[in-house]
């Protein structure tokens, strides 16, 4: 499209909370894999390749998950808050951009889990009567203070619900 | 109506039945086990089914006792629960609908059941449910609501001048709804009347030489019996669709609608006019076919498990031509002659893809396992051809004024009319690859029950997406 993108991008320590979270869903994806292979060993008696190639699936699904796609989703993440619209620029493969005026707004929480403490981060949920948006990690202060204006920002008005 | 009110004491027995249907189960299990074994065995489960059913009794009558219902202070008080006292305070201008029905109990007594509604996030239940209550302590509660929200009361009389009918079911309209209720059935129980006739042509005697009778006989009792058994099973959705819709009433009163229906259990449901969130326009292939298309309200509010609520039915049955017409008189803010722009050429290929894909691994197993023969499964690139194209010629978008109207296909035909004020975000999407033909999805949002409802209209070209954003865009 040839609308602006947005031109905020999220906090750059995003990449290690998700390199962080990437890496125990692999370990826990590629660990299910080995146990289903080794029950499938006592049965059948496979030939090399299959596990050749199950070891193959797994570093591949390990670099995807933990370098290649916390990158692009990095770099794909924008937003931007201005007086009367929300707007958001998110995906990896599949690109959304989202717009969300800022009279549709309901009320805007701060969430954050242990990692995301750890680095400081928080992820901001801004909520209309139907749907939910979030921004996954930005800098604890600024979503304090993004919070902050959205609500004020956000007079709903109540005849639209 | 400030003192506490209880309900009918047919509640009791409501209360009662609807135990026992959870408790059936459990209770024929007991039973099972009871007959097995000794005489002793026999005792207990006799002596545990007679406790549970004193207990179910009781805790019925119990509960009628401890519900009671008020107007008080502008809001709707509710006090209810068995051991923890419960108490539900709704003010009455928060309530978004009521709606009535009548059951086969209710009847004979003249009572309805009453469901207040809210736009509460509360999913799983309505707000407040009145299970039996006079006819006249009903229509006093409406008049109530009513009076709070500012409107002034009206005499029952002048409701009646002021009610303006705008829709009555036909009575063709009905039968052909009816017939056309079974769906998929009715195809079935078709194709396999016309097999059972091939019965002559195919020479099953030379198939299968020797156990060639038998085989025949079998095959004819199974076709047979498959084509009564949906014969029937159409016959009962024939019988309850016409059960249900008979009578089907649309009318307008100050700013509500009304829609009323049903032959043994009346059902009315009030919708305020500006709790509307969207005009939904669904045709189904085979009632389009014949020229009918069928029109539902998405609003606010509702209880997400009752699926009548969910869907509130507009116009069951309505002539394709005449529908905009129809509901222009009272949604007047709505227009309903839209002229949709289509997606462009190369989203055909897109649309395509997307049902190929599913289909693909399927092919592919086939093939692996049953090497040439598997070449047959090629046959079944058919239906995602034919849904592809379908899914491509009913897509389209249109904006007039302060309305944008989307138009997509699962297998239902959707139109979605939606005012710019009730769409709570937009949404475009595009991959990689699409986005170098230049092509994005638009997905708009409109609150309906529960969360909420999604609209996607898939590879339209970006210009257009564009425009639709620029529309959107607050000014």
């Amino acid at each position: 499209m040839d609308f602006p993108v947005p031109q905020k991008r999220i906090s750059k320590r995003a990449l290690p909370v998700w390199r962080i979270s990437g890496i125990i869903s692999s370990l826990i994806v590629i660990g299910i894999l080995a146990t289903i292979l080794f029950i499938i060993h006592f049965f059948l008696n496979l030939s090399e390749w299959w596990y050749v190639l199950g070891v193959i699936v797994a570093v591949l699904y390990f670099i995807l998950k933990v370098v290649v796609i916390p990158n692009i989703r990095w770099k794909i993440w924008r937003y931007e808050v201005r007086e009367k619209e929300v707007e958001l620029q998110h995906g990896v493969f599949v690109i959304s951009r989202t717009l969300i005026p800022m009279v549709r707004v309901q009320h805007v929480d701060t969430v954050q889990g242990p990692l995301l403490r750890r680095y400081r981060l928080a992820s901001l949920l801004i909520s209309t009567a139907a749907t939910v948006h979030h921004i996954p990690a930005i800098d604890i202060d600024e979503a304090d203070q993004l919070r902050h204006s959205i609500s004020s920002l956000a007079k709903v008005d109540e005849e639209d619900v | 109506m400030s003192e506490r009110k209880r309900l009918h004491p047919i509640t009791c027995i409501t209360n009662v039945l609807k135990q026992i249907r959870g408790m059936i189960i459990p209770l024929i299990g007991i039973f099972m086990i009871g007959h097995k074994s000794d005489s002793d065995a026999d005792w207990i489960s006799l002596i545990t089914t007679g406790v549970a059913i004193i207990i179910v009794l009781f805790s019925g009558i119990a509960k009628w006792l401890r519900f009671t219902y008020r107007i008080e202070e502008g809001e709707l008080r509710i006090e209810y629960g068995l051991f923890v006292k419960k108490k539900r305070y709704i003010p009455l201008e928060r309530i978004q609908s009521l709606s009535f029905s009548e059951g086969i109990l209710h009847r004979p007594f003249g009572l309805v059941k009453v469901v207040v509604e809210t736009a509460s996030s509360n999913l799983h239940e309505a707000e407040a449910e009145l299970t039996a209550i006079k006819r006249s302590d009903a229509a006093d509660l409406e008049k109530k609501i009513n009076a709070s929200k500012g409107k002034q009361e009206i005499m029952e009389e002048e409701m009646k001048e002021k009610e303006i009918q705008h829709y009555h079911i036909t009575s063709k309209e009905l039968l052909i709804m009816s017939a056309t209720s079974g769906g998929i059935g009715v195809i079935f129980s078709a194709i396999l009347a016309f097999l059972s006739q091939l019965d002559n042509l195919i020479p099953y005697k030379k198939l299968f030489n020797e156990a060639g009778a038998f085989i025949q006989g079998g095959i004819f009792l199974v076709i047979s019996m498959i084509f009564l058994g949906l014969l029937i099973a159409w016959v009962i959705s024939v019988l309850i669709t016409f059960l249900k819709y008979s009578d089907f009433t649309v009318s307008e009163i100050e700013k509500d609608i009304i829609i009323s229906r049903g032959l043994l259990e009346k059902r009315k449901i009030t919708i305020p006019l500006n709790r509307i969130q969207a005009i939904r326009v669904s045709e189904n292939p085979i009632r389009g076919l014949l020229g009918y298309t069928s029109v539902f309200i998405e609003s606010a509010g509702g209880n997400v498990e009752d699926k009548e609520s969910r869907n509130i039915l507009l116009l069951p049955m309505v002539k394709k031509e005449s529908f905009a017409e129809l509901l222009h008189r009272f949604l007047k803010d709505y227009h309903f002659s839209v002229k949709f722009k289509k997606p462009p050429l190369q989203a055909r290929v897109n649309y395509l893809m997307r049902e190929i894909i599913k289909v693909a691994p399927i092919i592919v197993i086939l093939i692996i396992i049953f090497k040439t023969y598997g070449l047959f499964s090629l046959f079944l690139l058919l239906y995602p051809i034919i849904i592809g194209h379908f899914r491509y010629h009913s897509s389209g978008w249109h904006i007039y004024e302060q309305q944008l109207t989307l138009r997509y296909r699962v297998f239902l035909k959707h139109s979605i009319y939606m005012r710019k004020n009730r769409i709570q975000s937009l949404e475009a999407s595009s991959t990689w690859i699409q986005k170098r033909k230049q092509l994005s999805s638009i997905h708009s949002t409109v609150k309906s029950t529960g969360l909420g409802m999604k609209t996607n209209v898939r590879y339209l070209s970006e210009s257009d997406v564009e425009t639709i954003f620029k529309w959107y865009f607050p000014k």
